[in-house]
């Protein structure tokens, strides 16, 4: 089943490659079916997973290299479970998104689906070599959709995009690595009694390491300050479906990488790292809020105001304790359903006036006011509005950091502060954006079409009932956030 | 194929050896005469092809530890899969010829066929003597290959430079070995095991580890290779590039399984050596415009990280340090092989890729394979090869030394970048660009286009503003050479079309590279039956 998932989206791209060049129109269509079908899976997958256990569930072991104890070891528990359905969502979305791309439509949905492989394979995974591979392989396909169907500065923002990925991914091989030398085990699982065996002492100092190694790895991708720079190229210069792909699924798998890898394995380095992160964690979230408010590109404004959520992700993993894990699992799943959606509304707008100037865009309300009501939405989403899902993630984190033992209550005050940042540059560029003056772009441009507002309209749903119904996201993230408690002993 | 090797044997006796090098000479005599002969070229090439296949299959058929003449000739496990691997690359190398080599490429095929025989020898030699015979006859063919089209004056240039440089590792290697022999009174390796310790020993081998790292091209030794293979058509450089390296490190991994317990200092001179081919051939890839300078210096940076594995101390984790440093060569040859048989059809500038994935897109695609497996990205081989060197360097208490591995292979991941940022989204200069008369004009625009991003990039420029400033007196030269070529483009103009048979030697040996990755377990299990 859980192969399945990861490789019928394989089955897509060999059908696409064998597509002529005559049917290269036929590639949309065989990548939205490959995707929704996928999409079914994982909601059937839903249906029969088993709620309120921290086990993993739906397992499969094969052999793969035994000469090294390299497995193909596939499950999925609470923790990744709504991150796969997040992100075979989203690829279905980015796919019905991108129907209007013509140049080498072929490559393009072969890279997207590809990209489906690669991240449920992340979110899979249950052995370290496998998840370095599909955490590699998604590099590839972004690396050209940026690269082939960026902006104008594309081929700088791919090269950096990859270096610096490829940069932290390599320290993360080496820990990697270190970790199988000291317990002889790449399984995820096993490895969280096997390091607890190894006790503190002279594993102490080489566990703080490791912990480096597989931090510098993950918080690149997050990212967090100060590895943040490739973002706002990458996603500035990123098509709208990578863009929003970016933002809504590749980052969370920084902070996936945490929570499934670096805290639960190594729980003696992650105290001795709680502080640290959460310094970084409030620096990002004060940095991306500030430097957002400098932005006149609309889409470097999202892509910062990302750097400031995950700060709040961050954080609640940093406070090592369940209400901050339940809340950075939530922000992930919240920042992802909220970030595709401003990304996917304003590739809208981009792809009607081909600018992104927040001055050239001036009073969109009056020429297409259903979208301006979609924007506001989102934007209130992202601000951290009660009800909506963006409030739960942010407000839960703040709640586990305020009541860790390791975290100084100056922090939480601080990163207080960037939500009411977080609520003023959504409100200013809302006054910029929406509302003022209809600009010569904007004026008279068509209303939002029908197949824009498939890809948004579920997203919105999305928010609206995580944000009014928590349990719906908790359920499956609490009692993760339990075990993680237990395991770091907070 | 496992159980074939009882077979082999009974047939042949320990003869079975012996008969992969006597099929490679048929095949080059077969291809010195093919000018008289019914195939012509081409045939040749396809007739070496298919012994080459055969003497692949023997020496994989073959039983371990299989003796001839008196232990002179040894089937060891290692070289069993050095030879296996070797004959692949050659295969690659034949079927691109047989298909896409144009004018006289009879006697290159003959060379190359002398010169794997050679290198076979070479990874098979129980004996100092066969060994260093074995070894010029891997390297000689090469010069002739390096000034193949001896019009060219760069190419007579890079020919004459490793022809000198080779024939001076050579000479250190015989020194070497002369003082070996006086020590241990016998050129067998089963009598080097029992070397006196004694300075002069010391002296001795350190003379015949220059020789090897010369033929192996490992910093500092390096410096003919860029301008050998820059001299040398891609071509040609496919195979001057791979097998003599290749068979160059699996004699190093074989002389190392023998004298390793005596003489443990070998490893610092190895480790050094490793250090500076990283640091050396990953920066100085960095700013090449010219692919085969590009690989050469890759190159370097490649043997770097073998060597990690051969300069292992821990005693657990020696033997299987040099076990990954050969599936780690093999991981290296492929890739680059299929790079410059892509270039072979394109040019050897890596501008020359320009639109690649619109003129050939199946090559495009293939390029894409070999480069991202060159970087290491999971599952192609070349990941696994990095991998392995890295769980056993860890192990084997040398962290620093895979850190440094690490980085130098993210570095590394821009100049292979480079190569897929070309054959996709560069747009091709325009046809006549090759014929300008102003050679200035041509140099300026081939680096122009070979920039990271042009205007975009500022901040690369300036990163490596110093070292493009250095290799401007690189560009002068090239300025001279252009025109040279381009008067040679009137003469000859490079094949456009390229023939179905080209691309399928490339798609070979890119599901070579992507089918290995997974296989990687298998092929090191096949590999790990105890050598001795």
């Amino acid at each position: 089943m859980l192969s399945l998932i990861v490789f019928l989206p394989l089955v897509g791209v060999l059908l696409i490659t064998l597509l002529p060049k005559k049917f290269e129109a036929a590639a949309k269509w065989l990548a939205l079916v490959t995707s929704v079908v996928d999409f079914g899976l994982v909601i059937a997958l839903l249906t029969r997973f088993k709620i309120g256990s921290a086990a993993i569930q739906f397992e499969k072991e094969i052999a793969w290299i035994p000469q090294v104890h390299i497995y193909y070891h596939l499950g999925i528990d609470g923790l990744s479970l709504p991150l796969l359905a997040l992100s075979t969502l989203l690829i279905a979305i980015a796919t019905l998104a991108s129907w209007k791309i013509t140049v080498k439509p072929r490559l393009y949905f072969a890279m997207i689906l590809l990209l489906s492989v690669g991240l449920s394979g992340v979110f899979l995974s249950l052995d370290l070599v496998l998840f370095y591979l599909f955490w590699e392989i998604v590099l590839i396909p972004m690396y050209f959709l940026i690269s082939q169907w960026g902006g104008p500065r594309r081929q700088y923002a791919a090269i950096k995009f990859f270096l610096y990925t490829f940069f932290g991914s390599v320290f993360m091989l080496v820990g990697i690595a270190a970790l199988f030398i000291y317990t002889g085990s790449f399984d995820m699982i096993a490895l969280r009694h096997l390091t607890a065996g190894l006790g503190s002492g002279a594993f102490g100092t080489v566990a703080w390491w490791i912990f480096a190694a597989f931090a510098i790895g993950f918080a690149v991708k997050i990212p967090i300050w100060p590895f943040h720079t490739w973002l706002p190229d990458a996603h500035v210069e990123a098509p709208t479906a990578g863009s929003a792909l970016l933002a809504g699924i590749m980052l969370k798998m920084g902070l996936y990488g945490f929570l499934r890898i670096a805290v639960p394995i190594l729980p003696q380095a992650f105290h001795h790292w709680q502080l640290i992160l959460g310094i970084l964690a409030v620096v990002s979230i004060v940095y991306g809020a500030a430097v957002a408010f400098a932005q006149t590109d609309i889409k470097k404004l999202i892509a910062y105001s990302s750097v400031s959520h995950m700060g709040f992700a961050m954080l609640g993993i940093a406070a090592g304790t369940a209400a901050g894990f339940s809340g950075a699992m939530a922000v992930s799943i919240s920042h992802g359903l909220i970030a595709a959606m401003l990304f996917l509304l304003v590739g809208v707008v981009y792809e009607r006036t081909h600018t992104r100037e927040i001055a050239k865009l001036s009073g969109v309300a009056a020429a297409m006011p259903r979208y301006a009501g979609l924007f506001c939405f989102a934007s209130f989403a992202a601000m951290g509005v009660p009800l909506l899902s963006g409030f739960v993630g942010e407000f839960l984190s703040l709640l586990g950091s305020w009541g860790s033992a390791a975290l100084p209550h100056v922090l939480v005050v601080i990163a207080g502060v960037g939500i009411l940042l977080g609520g003023a540059y959504m409100l200013w560029l809302m006054q910029r954006f929406i509302f003022g003056t209809p600009s010569a772009a904007i004026e008279g441009q068509p209303e939002i079409s029908a197949r824009e507002l498939t890809t948004i309209v579920p997203l919105a749903v999305l928010v609206v009932a995580i944000g009014v119904y928590w349990t719906l996201l908790l359920q499956y993230a609490d009692p993760i956030a339990r075990m993680l408690q237990k395991l770091v002993g907070a | 194929m496992l159980q074939l090797h009882g077979v082999i044997p009974v047939i042949f006796k320990g003869y079975a050896l012996i008969i992969p090098e006597l099929l490679l000479i048929v095949a080059a005599l077969w291809a010195l005469f093919s000018e008289r002969l019914p195939g012509g070229n081409r045939g040749a090439a396809a007739i070496a092809a298919v012994l080459v296949l055969f003497s692949g299959a023997i020496l994989g058929c073959t039983a371990m530890n299989t003796v001839l003449f008196g232990s002179k000739l040894v089937l060891t496990q290692d070289a069993r899969f050095g030879g296996v691997v070797l004959c692949l690359l050659a295969l690659i190398w034949l079927i691109w010829t047989a298909f896409a080599g144009s004018g006289r490429t009879g006697e290159a095929t003959a060379l190359v066929c002398f010169s794997l025989a050679g290198a076979l020898l070479a990874t098979q030699a129980g004996d100092l003597i066969i060994l260093l015979l074995a070894l010029e006859l891997t390297s000689q063919p090469i010069y002739v290959l390096i000034g193949y089209r001896h019009k060219r004056a760069k190419g007579l240039e890079g020919a004459l430079k490793y022809f000198l440089l080779s024939i001076l590792t050579s000479l250190f290697l015989f020194y070497g070995a002369s003082f070996v022999l006086g020590l241990a009174h016998s050129t067998s390796y089963g009598d080097l095991q029992n070397l006196p310790a004694e300075p002069l020993m010391v002296v001795a081998l350190l003379f015949m580890l220059i020789g090897i790292f010369g033929k192996m091209s490992v910093a500092p030794f390096h410096f003919w290779a860029p301008d050998a293979y820059e001299g040398a058509e891609p071509w040609v450089v496919a195979f001057a590039a791979t097998a003599p390296k290749i068979a160059g490190g699996f004699v190093l991994v074989r002389l190392m399984m023998v004298l390793y317990a005596q003489i443990a200092f070998l490893r610092w001179p190895v480790l050094i050596a490793a250090v500076l081919c990283m640091l050396l051939g990953s920066l100085a890839a960095l700013t090449q415009k010219d692919l085969r300078r590009m690989l050469a210096y890759a190159g370097v940076a490649n043997m770097g990280y073998m060597l990690l594995m051969v300069g292992i101390a821990n005693p657990v984790y020696v033997a299987v340090g040099w076990l990954y440093a050969l599936f780690f060569l093999a991981t290296y040859g492929l890739p680059t092989m299929g790079i410059l048989l892509i270039a072979a059809s394109e040019g050897g500038k890596v501008s020359d890729l320009a639109g690649l994935s619109h003129r050939r897109p199946l090559a495009a695609a293939c390029l894409a394979v070999f480069a991202l497996s060159l970087i290491g990205i999971p599952p192609l081989v070349g990941f696994f090869g990095k991998f392995f060197i890295a769980l056993v360097g860890i192990a084997g208490s040398l962290l620093w030394g895979v850190i440094l591995m690490v980085l130098v292979s993210a570095i590394s991941a821009f100049y292979y970048l480079r190569l897929i940022k070309a054959a996709f989204f560069d747009k091709p200069e325009s046809a006549e660009a090759g014929a300008q008369a102003d050679a200035g004009a041509q140099v300026e625009a081939s680096a122009q286009a070979a920039l990271p991003d042009g205007a975009d990039a500022a901040s690369e420029e300036q990163l490596f503003g110093r070292l493009l400033q250095e290799s401007d007196e690189a560009l002068a030269l090239d300025a001279a050479e252009a025109g040279q070529e381009a008067e040679e483009a009137a003469v000859a103009p490079p094949s456009v079309r390229v023939s179905r048979g080209a691309e399928f030697a490339i798609v070979l040996c890119a599901l070579l590279v992507f089918l290995a990755g997974p296989a990687a377990g298998f092929i090191s299990a096949w590999l790990s039956n105890p050598p001795y």
